[in-house]
């Protein structure tokens, strides 16, 4: 496999046969901005430090921000240009498809890659179908692991154009 | 066994959800008994089992993820209405909820779990969570609601939606852009207003053109008529409320934007926006600022009356005007009533923000913090729980900083790991009192008095006079740091003198109360608004003064035998307390002492006036009455005269100054001996 990838933030990413060592900033821009929303303050810091590991293992850079609850994150990705979304379905005063819909009506830079991790410990078929109408690239169960945030980031930036066609997860 | 610290934070966190599923319960079981419990609760209920279920599995808690699991998937079939609950399914959830709360105790005390009862508990959910003969998923009709917002419905919602229709509940959608500086706040208001008559289905948060505001699309679901339900939604705004189940009505241009966004071509939606406008609070100051010129004219026609009434009795014309009077009365308190209203906001919003900073800074500190909050929904003028944010964030950072001890060095002292913090606000007459309490190390006494002595706040002749309560308000000094090295948390220079001074400025008072090993406690005792206060006419030092009536404890009559010299101070002794004497001419006209002589030997009166805990006695010689009275300031050039909150207007064209109680009693305390020499009530 040889392609150039594009990540979040305009870095280019020149993957080889391993993600991780030949990583290659072109442009100093912001990193991506991550967005984590879970009403629950232990999966909050649980998905956080997966996140951050998953980046690091894959030499990418992100700004992990954490919201409690469906307004906070409302709040943030209207504040913020949020790239990665990783949030649960089931909140108190949203559901995680509200937050989604809303994420998705935000206006978007142009090359960026926009990506939504639906992170539930059940989700029913159905509400899975509407999660990727939602524009949910990938659906982990809880606990997340680094290792599986890991495989999903790197499938978001490795195939852009599935990505772009609507492909699945 | 020794837990880590991710295990003490699952187990509070789970302990928390524990309890709250209780409670959920015990609320359900309730109003099963008077027809199907809410389907709001019941989904409530579905969502603590699907996060203890998160949590379990998280930390690696097999038996009880999978009893988790099995609850979630019970209340799943019921809030989906493919599950019925019977009084043995009720039995059987509670069973499992008291499980979870064995299963945490055993966890905590490195017990091994009754791994059979688990299993049979777990086993028997399974059985009651199978789906009812006949139950089918629900479909629901045609509503005139965007795709968007169709699309972004859960299974529950959509169920949800289907079972209002089937029993024929009129399906609503309120379209409310909110400003994007204070969406939260507007949308808990718009959602509580609604939740109280009717069940919200979902909430759609999309992004406006502007980039100013929040579209928030709220559909429920309430047999309420229209006019009702616009009623309820328009004091918060004009938001365009439409019916989207049944036959379609006449369309009509909803607005969208509030009015001061709309174009002037947009005729249409003016006129149907004419029902309801957005109003920048500075409007509501201004329009508050005429009721008080409306309380003032009062006052005037009040007098008028009663002079009337004195010359010619009470008959004809002065009987009329008296009436008159009374019916303008009732109108202006009426109209001041209403607009203080609008001015109201919860304060829970200020207390999620503090449970939020309370977190991050017990996770910084590495202690661990239970956070209590009661009395969320009391309401405060929106000024002032603006200016309540950074005291009580201060106070919440200071508690855990200073307060609440490591989770290790409280089980040496036999106290439960996780220190509380604990919020309680409540209403009392025209004030509103904040406690926030902790139950750390308490505030160590020679501590303070040692730090006090090195900083020069206090000297060594008085330092040993000092009482407890004393020693305790020395922290609210200038510059005043228990801390020897600054902490990144509550140490960035400034201490709790700011929270005085900030809490001071909104005419508040702050006091602490503590006990060694046991905790401290600060209350904040604060006005419901600033706009109209209530104020003592008093007469003072040949002058009319308005004393604040928040500020005053009681009005005593004095004696000369009631006041004492003692270390050539001035003190008057009231029920076996001596509190420091303040008089105005000694303050207001230095040199000039024998102005007030008149009230040696004589009856008097004396305002007992507090400050936090500070207090003194104000001597007057009359009491003329007590009005609601607007302040204004002085201006510039006079507006730092020591002493003098700004002016007011009697009724009768008089105007006079307003004392400020505060900046008196620190005055007297003060000029005593270059000191601080604080006194305790």
């Amino acid at each position: 496999m040889h392609c150039n990838v594009h990540l979040p933030g305009g870095h280019a990413l020149h993957a080889g046969a391993s993600l991780g060592d030949t990583v290659h900033m072109s442009v100093a821009v912001a990193p991506p901005y991550a967005l984590i929303v879970d009403d629950s303050a232990s999966a909050r810091a649980q998905a956080k430090n997966a996140l951050e590991e998953a980046a690091a293992s894959l030499g990418l850079k992100l700004v992990i921000d954490e919201a409690a609850s469906g307004m906070e994150a409302v709040r943030a990705l209207a504040t913020n240009d949020v790239c990665l979304l990783v949030v649960d379905l089931h909140m108190p005063d949203m559901t995680g498809l509200e937050v989604l819909s809303f994420w998705r009506s935000r206006p978007r830079g142009e090359g960026r890659e926009y990506r939504a991790v639906v992170v539930s410990s059940d989700v029913s078929p159905r509400d899975w179908e509407r999660a990727q109408q939602q524009g949910a690239r990938c659906f982990l169960d809880k606990p997340l692991s680094a290792e599986a945030l890991a495989t999903a980031l790197a499938g978001f930036y490795a195939s852009p154009v599935a990505a772009q066609t609507g492909g699945t997860p | 066994m020794t837990l880590d610290r991710a295990q003490r934070e699952f187990l509070a966190e789970s302990a928390e959800i524990v309890d709250h599923l209780s409670a959920g319960l015990a609320e359900i079981d309730r109003q099963r008994k008077s027809g199907p419990p809410s389907p709001a609760k019941t989904n409530e209920i579905f969502r603590y089992a699907h996060s203890l279920k998160g949590l379990a599995g998280m930390f690696g808690i097999d038996a009880m993820s999978r009893l988790a699991h099995q609850l979630e998937t019970l209340f799943d079939g019921l809030r989906l209405g493919r599950v019925v609950l019977t009084d043995d399914t009720m039995e059987l959830v509670y069973a499992c909820t008291d499980l979870f709360a064995r299963l945490l105790a055993d966890l905590k005390d490195g017990r091994e779990s009754d791994a059979a009862t688990v299993a049979a508990i777990t086993a028997r959910l399974a059985t009651a969570s199978k789906p009812r003969a006949g139950a089918q998923s629900a479909q629901h009709g045609e509503l005139r609601l965007a795709p968007e917002a169709l699309a972004a419905l859960t299974e529950y919602e959509e169920h949800r939606l289907a079972e209002n229709l089937r029993l024929l509940v009129p399906v609503w959608r309120v379209h409310a852009p909110l400003a994007l500086a204070s969406f939260e706040t507007e949308l808990t208001q718009l959602n509580t207003v609604i939740a109280e008559v009717g069940e919200i289905i979902t909430t759609l948060p999309s992004t406006d053109d502007t980039g100013k505001f929040i579209i928030f699309d709220i559909v429920f679901a309430t047999s309420i008529a229209k006019e009702q339900i616009a009623m309820r939604v328009l004091p918060l705004g004009n938001y365009a409320v439409e019916r989207v189940d049944g036959a379609p009505v006449l369309k009509r241009a909803a607005p969208s934007l509030p009015l001061n966004l709309a174009n002037d071509d947009d005729i249409a939606t003016l006129h149907q926006m004419s029902d309801t406008v957005r109003v920048d609070i500075r409007k509501l100051d201004e329009l508050m600022g005429i009721v008080g010129e409306l309380v003032l004219a009062r006052g005037g026609l009040a007098r008028v009356t009663n002079e009337l009434k004195s010359e010619i009795g009470y008959q004809g014309l002065a009987v009329d005007l008296h009436r008159l009077v009374r019916t303008l009365e009732r109108r202006i308190v009426d109209l001041q009533t209403a607009i203080m209203q609008v001015r109201m906001v919860p304060l829970g919003q200020v207390f999620e923000r503090m449970a939020r900073t309370i977190r991050r800074t017990a996770t910084t500190l590495g202690k661990e913090v239970e956070f209590d909050v009661v009395g969320e929904e009391t309401e405060l003028d929106k000024l002032i729980v603006q200016e309540l944010v950074d005291p009580l964030m201060h106070l919440a950072r200071n508690a855990i900083d200073h307060g609440i001890e490591t989770p290790e060095l409280r089980v040496a002292n036999g106290k439960s790991p996780a220190g509380r913090l604990r919020v309680v606000a409540f209403p009392r007459g025209n004030h509103v009192i904040i406690e926030v309490s902790d139950d750390g190390r308490g505030i160590d006494e020679v501590s303070v008095k040692r730090t006090a002595l090195e900083r020069g706040v206090v000297d060594e002749e008085h330092v040993g006079q000092l009482t407890r309560g004393e020693v305790w308000n020395l922290i609210f000094a200038p510059g005043f740091s228990t801390r020897k090295e600054v902490t990144e948390t509550s140490g960035r220079g400034v201490g709790l003198d700011v929270v005085k001074t900030n809490v001071s400025k909104m005419s508040g008072l702050i006091d602490v109360e503590s006990q060694p090993g046991r905790g401290t406690k600060f209350t904040i005792t604060l006005p419901i608004t600033l706009a109209i206060i209530q104020a003592v006419i008093i007469r003072c030092a040949a002058r009319v003064y308005a004393l604040p009536l928040a500020s005053v404890l009681e009005i005593v009559e004095v004696q000369q035998a009631d006041l004492r010299r003692i270390e050539g101070k001035e003190m008057l002794e009231l029920r076996g307390q001596t509190l420091p004497v303040l008089r105005l001419d000694g303050l207001f006209h230095p040199g000039e002492g024998s102005l007030s002589q008149s009230v040696d030997g004589a009856v008097g009166f004396a305002a007992v006036v507090g400050l936090a805990q500070h207090r003194a006695a104000l001597l007057i010689e009359d009491v003329l009455g007590q009005q609601d009275i607007v302040i204004k300031s002085l201006g510039a050039f006079l507006g730092r005269a020591r002493g003098i909150a700004g002016a007011t207007h009697l009724g009768d064209h008089e105007t006079i100054l307003v004392l400020d109680v505060g900046a008196l009693v620190s005055e007297r305390l003060i000029s005593d001996d270059g000191r601080t020499r604080t006194v305790a009530a």
